[in-house]
Parts: C-alpha cells; structure tokens; sequence
C-alpha cells in the first residue's frame, strides 16, 4: 500500500514539475506562428521610411521606384505575416500608461507605405501584384489593432480606409476572378465593421483603474458606471446621448481621461461605411 | 682661544640684511600671455565637450529613427491634442523621422488628393 502511495506521489511531483516545462516548450511552436513577429521583422527591414511622411514627386519618380525597391523585401515580410491566423503583440499593459506601443507607429508606416505601393503597381498595370498587396495591406490593417487599445484601434481604422477605397479602381481596371475572389474573401474576413472597437474600449478603460492614472475614488466609482455604457455605445448609438451626459456629470479627473466617444463612434461608422461600399463594388 | 672668539663675533656684527626687492607689476607682456592661457584652456575644454556631445548623441540615434519611444500615455495624448485623428496620424508619422518636412503633408496623403483630382 505504502508503495502504491509512494509511485503515485511520485508520479504526481512529476506531472507537477513537468507542466511548466511544458509551458515552456510548448509556445515556440506557436511563437512561430504568430503574425506579429513578422510584422516586426518587416519593421526592422524598413528603410527610408522617413520618405513616408514627406511630399513625394509623383508616384512616376524615380525615387518612388527606389523607395519600393529598397523595402520589397519588408513588404514581402510583412505579407507572409498576414498568412498566419494569429497575431499577438505581446502588450504589456501591467505598465499602465507606459505601456510601449511603438509598433502602432512602425505599423502606420509600413501600412502607408503598402496603400502607396498598392497604388504604384496599379498605376504600373501589375494587377496581380496590386491585388496581392492590398489583400494583404488589409489583414495587415486589422492586425494592427488586435488586442490593442482604441489608439491601434484608430491606426487600424485609418489603415483599412487607406486601403478600402482603392477596391473600386482596381475591379474597374480590370480583375481576374480568382483575383476578385481573393479580395471578396479578405473583405468578408473583416465583418461587418471591420476592426473589435468593444474590446479595444474594454482595454481602453480597464487601463484607467491603474493606480498610474491616479483616478480618485469617485473618478473609479463613475468609472464603472460608464464602462459597460461605453463598450455598448460601440453597438447601439442609441446610448450616445446618455453616455455623454453621464462623462459631462464625472468627477473632472474622469473626464480629462475619456476618451471623446462621438469621435470612436463616428469613426467605427466611417470604416463600416467603406467596408460596405468595398463589398457593393465586390458582389 | 677668547680673542678669536671676539674677532668672530665682530665679524658677525658687520653682518646687514639687504633690503627686500619691491613686488614685481605684473606688466602687460604677461598678463596677456595669462589671458591667452586661460582662452586656449576654455576652448579646448569646449571643444571636448562638444565632441563627446557629439560622439553620444549619435550613439543614440544612427538613423535619427525613434526620437520618442511611444507609450500608450503618449499616443493617448497625442489623440486628445489633435484636431482630428488624420492629424494625429500624420503627427505620429512626422515624430518618427527627422522633423524636416511641414505637418500634414504625409506622401500617401499627397497621392491620394493627387489621384482623386488627376
């Protein structure tokens, strides 16, 4: 009996000792299949990028070509990323308002860059490659935004409507219908409005209640009164109009932090606007 | 014996200090040379300064890239300062690179009102 009892003590100290070694052998494997180190290396592989955020000649410029020369190889990083299903940032908002989010910036560039290198190849009669560029461009967009605040929910929604309007110019240019197929599916993987603005207002607000913040004891209180109001104003406008009059009656340190929701709003309803018109010039 | 010892002692008594020099002026010749002295020390200890100013700020940024590590904080505020989320966007592409080119003039902007209005 003791021997029994001694077999499977032992046997449980292993299992014990043995499930965080797996835990950690485990992810590696899934590490690998994560889009956003990709997307990182991609940032890495980005050079000139400064051209992005300056007035540039014409898309016939010698220059523009050099610009697309020296970063194809970002680029080509970037759209094997989007061929993964999983993207995770690895956002550390334990650091509250430090949180680094440095890929939003890196994200907005090279997303800029591929909108503009969407148009370059269009212009140039490469549909082909003007199609690949933009499907990706588009995962790549809503990406951007996974598990964010609304801040990369903001980047992400720009970077979709960078991308969304040039839909109708390359389907009247011309496309193949494997090409108009591989860009229906993209549109469709999107939904109906594109980008999880409940999650990001989620994150977005659970990041006030962070000691750093220095939220008073009744900005906290209010805080979760207006929450759960702000994450279903992003489904039902309706509740507009009371949200606001609840953040215009919170304590002032409150309202300094909120972030402004007929603006998030009126931006989720802008992208909704270009992902239905992508899909009318789609059918 | 006591008569030398007499001579010697009147030997010493002829003994007179001599009077103290007076204090050398400082004359022009010098105090030029001093002044040059402490210019060329000064610039030297510019020049230094300057030069490991220099040699650190270019450790710092190689490729002028990343002037500000962005913090959600940081973004956040950036959103509630500008005057809509385009600006704010442009901003934030400006902020990464070398502050040469005026604001809200990002290349894809450019393009896009160029081909809406070819």
């Amino acid at each position: 009996m003791n021997a029994i009892r001694s077999i499977a003590t032992i046997m449980l100290f292993s299992g014990l000792l043995t499930v965080p070694v797996l835990g950690q052998t485990a992810p590696p494997d899934q590490l690998g299949e994560n889009a956003a180190l990709r997307y990182w290396s991609a940032f890495a592989q980005m050079q000139d990028s400064a051209m992005m955020s300056g007035k540039i000649p014409g898309l016939d410029d010698p220059s523009v070509k050099e610009l697309f020369d020296k970063n194809k190889a970002a680029l080509d990083t970037m759209y094997r990323g989007t061929m993964l299903p999983n993207c995770d940032w690895g956002i550390e908002y334990q650091l509250g308002a430090s949180t680094p989010v440095e890929y939003v910036r890196k994200a907005l560039i090279l997303g800029n860059m591929n909108a503009l290198y969407v148009m370059y190849l269009e212009k140039h009669g490469d549909t082909e490659g003007a199609v690949r560029a933009l499907t990706a461009g588009l995962r790549f967009s809503r990406d951007v935004a996974n598990g964010g605040t609304l801040f990369a929910t903001e980047v992400a929604a720009g970077l979709l409507m960078d991308h969304l309007p040039m839909i109708p110019n390359i389907v009247h240019s011309g496309i193949s219908p494997v090409q108009r197929m591989a860009l229906q599916r993209t549109v469709a993987q999107l939904g109906e409005g594109g980008l999880d603005w409940q999650g990001a207002v989620k994150r977005e607000l659970g990041l006030y209640r962070g000691t750093d913040h220095g939220l008073s004891a009744q900005g906290v209180a209010a805080l979760s009164q207006i929450a759960p109001l702000y994450v279903s104003a992003m489904s039902d406008a309706s509740v507009l109009p009371r949200l606001q009059s609840m953040i215009a009656s919170a304590p002032v340190d409150l309202r300094n932090l909120m972030p402004n929701p007929e603006r998030v709003l009126a931006r989720e309803q802008s992208l909704e606007n270009h992902l239905a018109e992508a899909r009318g010039v789609l059918q | 014996m006591h008569a030398e010892d007499e001579s010697f002692e009147g030997y010493l008594k002829q003994f007179r200090p001599r009077a103290p020099e007076a204090l050398r002026a400082m004359t022009g010749v010098r105090k030029t040379r001093r002044a040059l002295a402490l210019v060329a020390w000064a610039a030297t200890i510019l020049l230094m300064t300057a030069l490991v100013a220099t040699n650190w700020s270019g450790k710092r940024s190689p490729s002028n890239l990343t002037l500000h590590p962005l913090t959600i904080g940081a973004a956040n505020e950036l959103l509630e300062r500008a005057p809509s989320v385009k600006a704010a966007m442009d901003e934030l592409m400006l902020d990464s690179q070398e502050k040469t080119v005026p604001k809200n003039q990002s290349a894809f902007r450019a393009l896009s009102e160029e081909n809406a209005n070819p």
